[in-house]
């Protein structure tokens, strides 16, 4: 009976090291290096998700790829401005910050944790940039595949889009959080300090 | 007909010569035409150059034969200096024309002066007003107030959820 159940156990063991392999195998994308080109950034999607496909799979997906590809057209153009809108945003917020600051400094005020709050702010800006980069770029090369030529091709590079589109909306959501809890919190410590005492007698 | 005459113009004869005679007395200034007549009588006929001469004894008056002191000369006629000039009366037209001019002339530029001037103070006024503000000035609580309300707008403007939806690129949404 202890035998039965400890080779049951073993063979479960077994099969989920064989599932979950693949998945852990599957290295989180990359920035691609500067000025590198289509088959460069191609052959680095294909090696970091190291996609393979049943038969089934791939003919399905040469069949439907081309619709998916106007699809992705649409929705490369509207990520683009959505992007730089933000980003336009971001670097605003980023300014005021800066002037505050200074005007604080002017004000004789400790600006120490304000300031350590917009470096932060400003490293969060910069990853947000980043990804959202990569992600149009990665929504370009898929519009320039020929996809049904190159089924696992395509099929990296659309699960290293769907990655930095996750990874975009965690991002946003964390410098949203951060400039509502963090650092409004100290600006408004700083206008409780700013503001006139009243006097007691 | 008499070859000598004078007054006949003898052909093929030689014009005489111009010879300058003896200059002209100069006329007299009209201030010597006419001299009073003294006691002692005109003055004696200058010559060419001036000089006067001796009067003949008839015409100078002898100092013993001079008359009684009762007689009284006759009264001297009065010399006249401007023949044909009318007299005028100086008109102080030209006098008031200069004073209204000159008066005019310091109104306007009095006038230009001020509208100078008060142009200038103007001008100073501007750039002391654009100059005030040199530069960020120090914090006020309700400058930092602003500044949070619209960095907290800035931030807020955006959706996440509508901008990025998570099903954006699932395989029910791209067909696959």
């Amino acid at each position: 009976m202890m035998k039965c159940i400890r080779i049951t156990g073993l063979s479960i063991a077994v099969v989920a090291v064989f599932v979950m392999l693949p998945i852990a195998y599957a290295a989180d994308p990359a920035t691609p290096p500067a000025g590198s080109s289509f088959e460069a950034r191609l052959a680095q999607r294909k090696a970091e998700q190291n996609i393979t496909l049943e038969e089934k799979d791939q003919k399905r997906l040469e069949q439907t790829c081309v619709n998916v590809q106007s699809k992705i057209r649409t929705i490369n153009q509207s990520a683009t401005t959505v992007i730089n809108d933000r980003n336009l945003s971001y670097k605003r917020v980023d300014a005021k910050l800066w002037v505050t600051i200074g005007r604080l400094k002017l004000a004789t005020q400790d600006t120490f944790e304000l300031e350590k709050q917009r470096t932060s702010f400003a490293q969060q800006i910069n990853d947000f940039q980043t990804t959202g980069s990569n992600y149009t770029q990665t929504l370009d090369d898929i519009q320039l595949i020929n996809c049904q030529a190159d089924p696992v091709g395509f099929k990296a590079l659309l699960e290293t889009a769907r990655f930095y589109h996750k990874q975009l909306i965690s991002q946003a959501n964390a410098v949203h959080a951060y400039v509502a809890n963090d650092i409004k919190k100290t600006l408004d410590t700083h206008v409780s300090d700013l503001k006139p005492k009243a006097e007691t007698n | 007909m008499n070859p000598q005459d004078p007054m006949i113009i003898q052909p093929n004869q030689p014009t005489p010569p111009n010879v300058p005679g003896p200059p002209s007395p100069p006329p007299p200034s009209p201030e010597n035409m006419f001299q009073p007549i003294t006691s002692q009588g005109p003055p004696p006929p200058a010559d060419s150059l001036g000089v006067p001469q001796s009067q003949p004894a008839f015409l100078s008056p002898d100092p013993a034969s001079s008359p009684p002191s009762s007689y009284e000369a006759p009264n001297p006629i009065q010399p006249i200096t401007n023949l044909g000039k009318p007299t005028k009366k100086k008109s102080k037209k030209p006098l008031i024309l200069a004073v209204i001019v000159v008066g005019v002339l310091l109104l306007v530029t009095t006038i230009v002066v001020v509208i100078a001037s008060s142009s200038q103070n103007n001008t100073q006024n501007n750039q002391q007003q654009t100059e005030a503000p040199q530069g960020p000035q120090p914090a006020q609580a309700i400058d930092i107030e602003q500044a949070n309300n619209s960095i907290t707008q800035d931030i807020t403007s955006h959706d996440n959820n509508k901008d990025f939806p998570e099903d954006q690129l699932s395989d029910k949404n791209l067909g696959l």
